[in-house]
Order: structure tokens, then sequence, then C-alpha cells
């Protein structure tokens, strides 16, 4: 048979216990054809025996046992992660580095600062700083001070950047040298009661001043060739083979890294790159984004705008409407002052580009609305798919108000888990820490919708999202908000097609449909068959992108991070 | 009218002076550092804020000496991110006499100004607050940008009330108000068009000891001049007095002759100040210049020990 169009080159099969598609119109197979890293058909043994005797065909049965669904598509994600691992992690819990090592996990202050000594110890330059990050004083009873860190080394350096990324741990020596002792004016400096300074740092200017001591290791610099495959290894080790840069500046020399980065032959991951408005005057930003969407293959999709518009709830930086932080603290910050973000949202809509807009708190994710409200009004557009992300505190109202004017959430439920504690105790109080990250009222009022992990804000792990949006469950085991706790297959369209169309990339990825990429997570077990509670548990053998296999360094018999414990009787709050 | 003093044309060695000019969008900051611009007779570096602008703040500053630098936004859930930081360390590499940063319309200017303390090669001038008289009020109602403003008013030496001219009788008055609670015990000065006395800006040029003394300014008598010619002073009451030298007066500069040491350069900005031992001061004796809002401020009494007035 030589008529068929797909008979330029070999085509293999990969045969798998059960391919969960994602695709309605055909939900689950056993075989799936691919030809040219697409997907040349879907079946069963039956479809398979047909196609075998129709192409020349290879039968790939090494995921016999396995569980195949489409690769999973994290649209808020920062290629940062690639990076970070650079230093040292001082997370609470345990999380994997790209390499696949279980780092981080450490319950003391004791234990931060052991894992400081090694590491110190390892180091040969005795100028040489030693920078760590993920390290979240909310977990710990005691505060950290510049003791502690004096005692891990007096003479070097030594720099902590906290979870949150809004303060900063030194030591005496990083004081000293950015000119911070004896600054009683600098706020940013904090001191203990008796007015001396602890060694944490917060705002612009002091964190500045730390990351001027240490130099090239904090240095703020764009994306580069190495921080995109270190990135595309951690999605690999995730089951992920699309995913946003959800901020960049896109200036020719990152635009050079996406574009040599995504032509390499192994590159495993398609990237999904958002132009950062705020780092751009408007005309010039437009005109970059127009340039860029002329750029790109098929590795590299261009054409997004970030709009950054409030800080983070976690941060106390969230803008909130009345009543306010449950705490009590002072209402948060806008990145620019509302009136510019109304007219960039206005100019860059009607410039026809599609917009993720940052919004953690309710007045923020209620101002864009609004605004776009009127652009849309103004200069109506079918299909524009703008997506609020984040959008942690919309209510009910906002959530009708984005169905009625198509905008779409991407919800962060990670945060559920990692900080819902704090949601409940202090930032939100709670009765609005039950409804925070509403994928149930996002599901109950039509609302398209995704959820994400912001990484490296927390870990990359679509599964563990998942987790935290159908089982809502804090690091303490409180059950927030059961009311707003999604079904697993609901869930599971979230990380895959659902996340594709806020990408406007669901006719290529995001199901497995004949057409669309051979884009495939392997994984262990059915996520749609194991118990809600254990779906975290899936384990990612690897992922199949444009039908080349890329094995997970995460070794099977490694247990799963981050390490929860899951209370006998979960309480409901 | 007194003959200008004697004093050599530069702050201290090396530190370069920094202004910061705060106030939300529309209160005049650009017009502000333009006019300061405009005044110059010494190399100014400019910081100005440029992302998503639709008033073109930017090109409204003209500078043909590489000497205006633009902060483009950082992300605020990352304070790392780049921003003032780098752009202070390029403007210092220019080797200007003098930086002014023009906080963005939402920044917070005691924030921008810690930067200017920490800095070694750097000390904090002055920190302006500008608003607009005639959207004040409006602003600070606004739920989404009242808290904004308001903070905007923390840490500043001088609070700008501009455009007075269009504000009319009741506005001008609820600014006013607002200021009041605000700003407690802060000069505010009014202006339009943001026609400050640039002697009043200027950390490093003589204008200030340049400029006419002694005579209550043309500017809505808003600004008063001080002298101070008198004998030398012991270090111990000296200092004490400079602490407690009341906010209102703004600024104040020269020589002072100290009770066995000999002369030394004062700098005193709203209540930030310091002596620089050891100058080339031609004649002897302390002689200062000062620049403030009360009218009868006995600069000579205070220095020399004598309490503040009751109801000072």
């Amino acid at each position: 048979m030589t008529s068929s169009p797909a008979t330029s080159s070999a085509v293999t099969i990969f045969k798998a216990a059960r391919i969960r598609t994602m695709n309605p119109n055909r939900a689950l197979a056993t075989h799936v054809a691919v030809r040219d890293g697409r997907i040349l058909a879907v079946g069963d043994a039956t479809d398979c025996a047909a196609w075998q005797a129709t192409w020349d065909c290879t039968l790939d049965e090494r995921f016999a046992q396995r569980t195949l669904m489409p690769g999973f598509v994290e649209a808020h994600g920062h290629t940062m992660e690639g990076s970070l691992w650079n230093n040292l992690f001082l997370g609470y819990f345990e999380r994997t580095a790209p390499n696949g090592h279980v780092e981080g996990g450490l319950k003391s202050i004791e234990a931060v600062v052991e894992k400081l000594k090694e590491e110190e110890a390892k180091l040969t330059d005795p100028d040489q700083a030693l920078v760590a990050w993920g390290f979240d004083p909310i977990y710990y009873s005691e505060r950290m001070t510049r003791r502690h860190l004096d005692a891990v080394s007096a003479t070097r350096p030594i720099v902590i950047m906290h979870a949150s990324l809004h303060l900063l741990n030194v030591n005496t020596p990083v004081m000293e040298r950015g000119n911070m002792l004896g600054q009683s004016n600098v706020e940013g400096i904090l001191r203990d009661a008796e007015g001396v300074e602890t060694g944490e740092l917060q705002e612009m200017a002091a964190m500045n001043m730390a990351a001027r001591v240490v130099g090239e290791a904090m240095a703020v610099r764009d994306v580069d060739a190495d921080t995109l495959r270190t990135y595309g290894r951690a999605a690999v080790n995730a089951g992920v083979t699309t995913t946003t840069d959800l901020h960049q500046r896109l200036n020719d020399d990152s635009l050079a890294a996406f574009l040599s980065v995504t032509r390499e032959a192994d590159f495993p991951i398609r990237i999904v790159p958002a132009l950062g408005a705020i780092q751009w005057a408007l005309d010039e930003g437009i005109a970059r984004a127009r340039e860029l969407k002329t750029q790109g293959n098929d590795r590299l999709y261009m054409g997004l705008v970030k709009i950054m518009t409030d800080g983070s709830i976690q941060g106390f930086t969230g803008r909130l409407k009345w009543p306010g932080y449950h705490n009590g603290a002072p209402n948060g910050l806008w990145n620019v002052p509302p009136a510019q973000l109304k007219a960039m949202i206005l100019a860059y809509h009607e410039a026809g580009m599609q917009m993720h807009c940052h919004v953690n708190g309710d007045q923020a994710s209620e101002f864009v609305i609004d605004v776009m409200e009127e652009a849309l009004t103004k200069a109506p557009r079918p299909d524009h798919r703008h997506v609020l992300q984040h959008c942690q505190m919309a209510d009910r109202a906002q959530f009708r108000r984005m169905k009625a004017l198509g905008l779409s959430a991407n919800l962060f439920a990670n945060h559920i888990f990692y900080w819902g504690e704090q949601h409940y105790a202090l930032t939100m109080g709670p009765d609005k820490a039950r409804r925070m990250d509403a994928c149930g009222t996002a599901l109950a009022e039509g609302v398209q919708f995704s959820v994400h992990c912001d990484v490296p804000v927390t870990p990359l792990n679509p599964l563990f999202t998942a987790w935290c949006a159908v089982n809502r469950l804090t690091s303490e085991g409180r059950i927030m908000g059961p009311e707003e706790c999604l079904p697993v297959e609901e869930a599971l369209k979230a990380i895959t097609i659902g996340a594709a169309y806020q990408l406007k990339l669901d006719h290529l990825v995001g199901s497995i449909e004949v057409g669309k990429f051979a884009d495939f997570a392997v994984l262990d077990s059915d996520p749609a068959e194991v118990e809600p509670m254990k779906l975290r548990e899936v384990r990612v053998l690897g992922t199949i992108s444009a039908g080349q296999w890329y094995q997970s360094a995460i070794p099977l018999d490694q247990a799963p991070v981050p390490d929860v414990t899951i209370p006998d009787a979960p309480v409901p709050a | 009218m007194t003959p200008p003093l004697n004093v050599a044309a530069r702050p201290a060695p090396g530190l370069i002076p920094v202004t910061v000019i705060g106030g939300f969008l529309g209160s005049g900051k650009t017009t502000l550092v333009n006019r300061i611009l405009a005044a110059a007779t010494t190399r100014i570096a400019v910081l100005v804020n440029d992302f998503g602008d639709i008033n073109v703040d930017a090109a409204l500053i003209r500078s043909d000496d590489g000497l205006t630098l633009e902060l483009s936004g950082g992300c605020i859930c990352c304070s790392m991110a780049e921003g003032i930081g780098p752009a202070l360390v390029a403007a210092m590499e220019k080797g200007p006499d003098e930086i002014l940063i023009e906080a963005s319309g939402v920044g917070e200017p005691r924030r921008v100004a810690e930067f200017a303390l920490l800095e070694r090669g750097l000390k904090l001038d002055m920190v302006v607050t500008m608003a607009n008289a005639v959207e004040l009020a409006a602003q600070l109602d606004d739920p989404l940008i009242g808290d904004t403003v308001a903070r905007q008013f923390d840490g500043a030496d001088l609070v700008v009330l501009n455009h007075v001219d269009a504000a009319g009788d009741a506005r001008l008055a609820e600014a006013r108000a607002a200021l009041r609670r605000l700003a407690p015990g802060k000069t505010v000065a009014e202006t339009t068009r943001a026609a400050l006395p640039m002697e009043l800006l200027a950390g490093s040029t003589l204008s200030l000891l340049s400029a006419p003394q002694g005579d209550p300014m043309a500017h809505d008598h808003v600004f008063h001049r001080y002298r101070v010619d008198t004998a030398p002073l012991p270090r111990p009451a000296l200092e004490a007095a400079l602490d407690a030298l009341p906010a209102d007066l703004l600024r104040l500069k020269g020589w002072v002759d100290i009770t066995g040491e000999g002369p030394a350069l004062l700098q005193w900005v709203a209540g930030r100040w310091e002596l620089i031992p050891g100058s080339d001061a031609q004649e002897s004796g302390t002689h200062l210049v000062g620049i403030g809002t009360q009218p009868d401020l006995d600069l000579t009494g205070l220095l020399s020990g004598k309490p503040l007035k009751t109801g000072q």
C-alpha cells in the first residue's frame, strides 16, 4: 500500500498495558503508532495487527506493563529551576534535583546547619561564597540567625535564599562586606529585641547588597543553554513534555539560547516562553512580541505575554480586597501603577497578543477582570485565551465573570500543601483559606482551568499538583476546603489538555490523538485507577517526546517526594 | 545682601549624594527631575522608570551624556530581580557628582533610599515625596491605590504638594488635611509645575551657599534662609545640637570651627549630618547657611546649646 501519506519513514508502535489518551473519542487504548515524531494511529491489539499488515512497523514492547498518558503540560513554570540547583537546597520537605537525587528534608535548624557544614567542608577556595536556597522559616520553631551561619563559617560569605524569595539569611562576613552593621536607618536589615542585626535581610536594597557580596553565585542573568538543558532533565523526571518559561525578557541573547537548544536532537521538551511585559517600554514590548511570534520551531512556541500585577500571598505582597490580610498585615504591592497596567493590558490585547496575567490576591484578579471586560468590549476578539495565573483568591462571583468573558484560570494548587497552614492561620484566615485555588468552583462555574507548580517556587511534578487539587491536604494533614476538591479525572485533564489549551497548543499536545506530537508520560500505573490519596505515588519512568524515549533520573525504588505524612484521619477544615 | 561663603565645591570625599524623588503617577516627578537637570551645574546621573509607560517619562528626560539610566521592571515576587541595584552601580561607574533616582509610581521612596544608605560610595541626601493636589484625596479613597499612595510619605524628608494651581480651594484644603495626617510634622512645599528652589535639592553644588542670603524667597514665602556666623563651638554640644535641630530645617551647610580642633565642613540634611574635618577653609570661625520653613529659627542659639522654644 503506497497511497498513504504516512509512508515516508518507519513506524514505531508502542504497546502499553493501558493508554489513557485524554481524548474522549477514545479514552483508553493499548497501542499507539508513531511516525516522524507524530501519532499515526491509536488503538488496540486488533488495530495493531492491521497497522502491521499495512506499514513497515517496529513493535516496541518496553512499556507493555506500563501506562501511557499524554506528556504532562506545565502551564506555569520557570526555567530558573535549571540553574538554582547549582546551589545547595535547604528545603524542609524533600525535593528531587534534576539529576534524580533527593535533597532537603531538613526538619530542624540543627539539620540545616549540619547540611551547610557538610557543604562548606567540600569547598576548597576560602573566598568562595556558599549560597543556598529553598529555606522556609515557617516550618521551624526557632528563627535562624547569623550566629548559626557564623558557626558554619566565620570567614566565608554565606547567603541563604528563603523559599518565598522575599528574605535572605546571611552570616556576619556578608554583613561586614556589605556595610550592613550599624545601619540603623535600613529597615530591610532585621534586628532582634536588643537591636542586634539577626542576619535576616528583606527588601531590595539589603538583598541586593548581599547578592553583590557573593557576586557571580547570585548574579541575575538571562536564561542560557545549560539552564534549559537541566530544566529539560527535570521535566523528564516529572513526565512533562511541554512547559512554559513564564517570564523572560527575551532579548536577543536569551532568544538565541532558546532557538539553539530547542534544535538539539535530544532536547526532551517543547517550551513556551512568555515575554515579561514590565521589562519593556510598552511600544518596544509590543514590537518585540510581534517579532517573536514569527520565531520558533516544533519545540519552541513564541508569542505569549506575561503581565505582572501584584506580589505573592505568602510574602504578604498580594493585593487583597477588604478585609485584607487575616493577621492585619498591610495590603500588598503592585508591580506597576494600576493605571499603567490597564494601559498595558489594553494595548497588548489590541495588538492581538495572548496574555497570562499574574494575579494572586482577589483585588488583583478583580482588577484584571475589570480591565479585560473593557478590553473585550472595546476590541472583541474570538478565542483570545487570556489566562489569569495563580488566581488564588478569586471568589465565585469572579469565576462567573471569568466565564462570561472567556478567561481561563491557572490555579496554584501546590500552595495548599506547602503554605496552606500559613494561609489558614495568618494570611487568609480559615474562611478564605478554604476557598483558595478554587478548582471546584472553576469546574462548577464552567471556567476553563489548569493547575500549576510555578517551579522553582514549588517542585515541578504535575502528578503531585494533581494530588494537591484532588485532596487539598496541607502539610499538617488538614483538608483545606473539601468542597473545592477536584475529581481525579478533572485533575488529569487539567495537567494535560487543560494546560495545553491555555498555551494554544491543544491541537498539538495534551492528548493522544492522531496527528498530534508523540509526546507521552510513561507511568507505572494508571493515575485514574489508584486511590486518590495515592495519586502522588504514581511513578514516572520517563517520557517519550516526538517518539523518542527519555528515561527519568529518579530510581524507581526511591520514595516519592515531597515526604508527606498523611495522618490516619485527615481533619476537614 | 550678605556675600557668599567661600566653601570648597565638594561633598565628603568620594561619597556621591543621592536624591530620591517619589510619588504616585502624575504627581510631577518627571517635571521636577527635568527642572533639576536644567538647573544643574554638576554632572547628575538620573535613574528613571520606563516600563509599561504611556506618559513616556524617560523620553521627557533629556540627557545626552549617557547619564540617564532606565530602570526596567523587576518582579516583586522575587526581590532579587534586576532593578535599582545594578543601575546604581552603572551610574557610579560614570563618576557623577550627584545621583537622582526617580522611584516608580508605586515605589516606596524610603525603600529606594536604603540603597543609598548601604552603598559605601553613596550617601543619602534627601528623600522627596510628591503629591498631586488635584488627585490626592481621590487617590487616597481608591481601594486599588490608596494605601500605596499613603505609604509613599513614610520616610520623606520633604513633601511637595504639586499642581496647587489646578486644585481649587476645596481640593487643596482636602489635600493639605490629608498630608497633615499622612506626613505629620513634615515640611510640605506647595508648588505649581514642581517649581522648587533648586538649592533645596542640590546635594553637592554651591548654589545654596552662593544664593542671596537672608531674604525670604519669592517662593510663596514657604522657604526661609538662615545664616550663622559665630565663634568656635565645642564638639559635644555641637553634636547634640545637630541631632536636635528641627526637621523643617531642611538643609544646613558650611564651616564649623570646632573648639580645639579647627574647621570642619558640615553637611546637614533633614536630620542626617556629617562633619568632615581638616578641610581647606579660608576663614576662621563658624559660618553656615541653611534653608527651611520656619520664619524665625534661631539657628545660632540652637547650635550654641540653647533649647528649642516651646511649641517648636
